[in-house]
């Protein structure tokens, strides 16, 4: 018998995120800031990429038989696995090609207290 | 506002288009049952189930199966008439992503909903409801 299950909730995900970094470059003019001093340092800003766990958006909708079922979730709790967006699939299709619709996160617990 | 995140398992739920399935939040336990009583009756649903997931907070499933235009309809109906803030905003949900998914694992600091209440008959999208929910459990639970 075909069922539909839901796996859903918080979770992060790794992307490359941009970060603006200061750093110290040295600056060359023919009348720097004092006298007598063409090479100066001057603190700029510069945009740079990490690595960094981010809030992501997405759930699972599997459907198919009670055992494509099971071994899906057994697969996306030791994973831990987390979707790549809303993905519709079927149990096996997931079980075959897991990393075209799933990537390494965590699923997380978030508790707002205002 | 403060949030306190720590790694957890995530959210299971059953999805269905065949079975009618309602969603009440803040409302009272007799709320909850005039309103699935009533949808029983008028749509000729054969039988209901109650299921409280938080405080004031009621999962309702219906035993006969119906096909997903009518689905539909019976969920509009039922937010429309009750006024229900959180029922109509279920409702659009669950029209957006074409299935009806109620939770039956725990979420954040809500337990899994447990049955509180039966009426009529539980042969059909009941059975297998209860049938499905209790596999998913127990393999969660090994």
């Amino acid at each position: 018998m075909v069922k539909e299950l839901a796996v859903y909730g918080p979770f992060m995900v790794y992307r490359q995120v941009a970060h603006r970094q200061r750093y110290w470059k040295w600056v060359y003019h023919r009348t720097g800031p004092k006298a007598g001093e063409k090479w100066y340092k001057r603190r700029v800003w510069k945009t740079v990429t990490r690595m960094r766990a981010v809030p992501g958006k997405g759930r699972f909708e599997f459907h198919g038989a009670g055992r494509e079922l099971m071994r899906a979730i057994i697969r996306i709790k030791k994973g831990p696995r987390v979707p790549k967006g809303y993905v519709r699939v079927s149990a096996r299709e997931f079980l075959e090609h897991e990393e075209e619709y799933s990537e390494e996160g965590y699923w997380i617990d978030i508790e707002v207290e205002s | 506002m403060t949030s306190k995140s720590n790694h957890s398992s995530p959210i299971f739920g059953v999805t269905e288009t065949d079975t009618v399935m309602l969603d009440f939040d803040d409302v009272t336990f007799k709320t909850a049952r005039y309103w699935a009583r009533r949808a029983m009756n008028w749509f000729k649903l054969r039988g209901f189930l109650i299921l409280k997931s938080s405080e004031r907070c009621y999962h309702v499933v219906f035993n006969r199966m119906v096909d997903w235009t009518e689905n539909n309809s019976i969920m509009a109906w039922v937010a429309e008439l009750s006024h229900n803030q959180g029922l109509q905003k279920w409702h659009r949900m669950q029209s957006i992503k074409v299935g009806s998914t109620l939770r039956f694992t725990t979420k954040g600091d809500k337990s899994s909903p447990r049955i509180v209440y039966r009426e009529g008959e539980e042969d059909d999208r009941i059975r297998d409801f209860l049938r499905f929910r209790r596999q998913i459990k127990r393999m969660l639970n090994d």
